[in-house]
């Protein structure tokens, strides 16, 4: 440690700023820079990666179990034939969910991030390289099962989509406003489940808009399908 | 959940702006009421990761501002 004034160094320093008595006057340094801004420059560059190819990229978030993958299938299923899609599955230990996907006959890489708790540009960027994709395709992008972390970390993509099931209950938008704050559409998943439940989606609704007044709504099943043809007409205007 | 690798980075951008004088004393951040970040978990996390840096028992300010932002805004240093 530092003699002079305690700090980490093994030796005293006596630079400009100077560790010598009598002149230890703290000093300011702006710098302004974002925590995440290697992140962040990291998913921009995606970004235009995709951009030059005309790829459109969605990033699903959720809880997990909300139905993220469920949905995939049966927007790949009712898509495939339309554009080329390729998916990109976070999980914290697992391939099931990639292998779900390719049973479509759809190419999926799967990304374990161990104890991670969402998915970031780096882990993106370097899947995109493993992936074949084509030009004017269609990329999904399920993050890792957290209503928490995946909101705060840009992947690239252009648009967060958030999936909430109707089991979690409507104060959820309110409890975890961070990720509707940050996504543009909401899938309400598994509505065939609400004569079972004691769910007020119009509450739930309210609530979500009230966090994000812009955010587009959808109530879907991946079970029964309904609301499907309105979720693909919604990626359908985008990659038009 | 991920303030440790937050802090982690934070005080990579504090290597990166204090070369030359070897004490930190403060860390000034900004952290958006949206950013998902537990500000109390931060705070220890960084005291974790700088201990035997340069910022060793540097205070930690954090500011809490709108949106979804995350800063390092300013170093105190002698
Ligand atoms: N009844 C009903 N069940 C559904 C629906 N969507 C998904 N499920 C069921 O919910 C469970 C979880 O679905 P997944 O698609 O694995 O959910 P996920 O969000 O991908 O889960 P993680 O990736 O583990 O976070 C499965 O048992 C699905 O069969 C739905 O619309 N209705
Ligand atoms: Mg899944």
């Amino acid at each position: 440690m530092c003699a002079v004034c305690g700090c980490g160094e093994k030796k005293s320093y006596l630079g400009k700023f100077g560790h010598a008595p009598g002149m230890n006057a703290s000093r300011m340094i702006r710098i302004e820079r974002d925590i995440l801004g290697r992140n962040d420059a990291r998913a921009r560059e995606n970004r235009s990666h995709l951009d030059e190819r005309g790829i459109f990229a969605l990033n699903l978030v959720s809880s997990p179990g909300s139905g993220k993958t469920s949905l995939l299938v049966r927007t790949i299923e009712a898509l495939k034939e339309r554009v080329p899609i390729a998916v990109i599955e976070g999980d914290q230990q697992t391939s099931n969910d990639a292998e779900r996907i390719r049973k479509t006959g759809i190419q999926a890489i799967q990304i374990n991030t161990g104890k991670g708790c969402h998915l970031d540009a780096h882990m993106v960027g370097d899947a995109l390289k493993k992936l074949d994709l084509m030009d004017r395709s269609l990329l999904l992008i399920e993050n890792v099962g957290n209503l928490v972390c995946p909101a705060s970390f840009d992947l690239g993509e252009h648009r967060k989509v958030v999936v909430l099931s109707v089991t979690e209950g409507e104060d959820k938008p309110l409890k975890y406003p961070d990720m509707f704050m940050a996504s543009s559409l909401m899938l309400l998943n598994k509505t065939d489940l609400l004569p079972y439940l004691e769910f007020d989606t119009g509450q739930c609704i309210a609530n979500a808009l009230e966090i994000n007044p812009d955010m587009g709504v959808i109530r879907t099943s991946a079970k029964n399908c309904d609301g499907l043809s309105e979720w693909v007409s919604w990626i359908a205007e985008k990659l038009a | 959940m991920h303030e440790l690798s937050l802090a982690e980075s934070v005080l990579q951008i504090v290597e990166e702006h204090v070369q030359e004088c070897r004490c930190v004393k403060a860390i000034h951040l900004e952290i958006g009421e949206h950013a998902g970040v537990d500000r109390d978990a931060l705070k220890f996390c960084l005291e974790l990761v700088c201990a035997n840096s340069i910022a060793e028992g540097a205070a930690i300010e954090i500011a809490e501002v709108a949106g979804m932002a995350m800063r390092v805004v300013a170093l105190e240093v002698i």
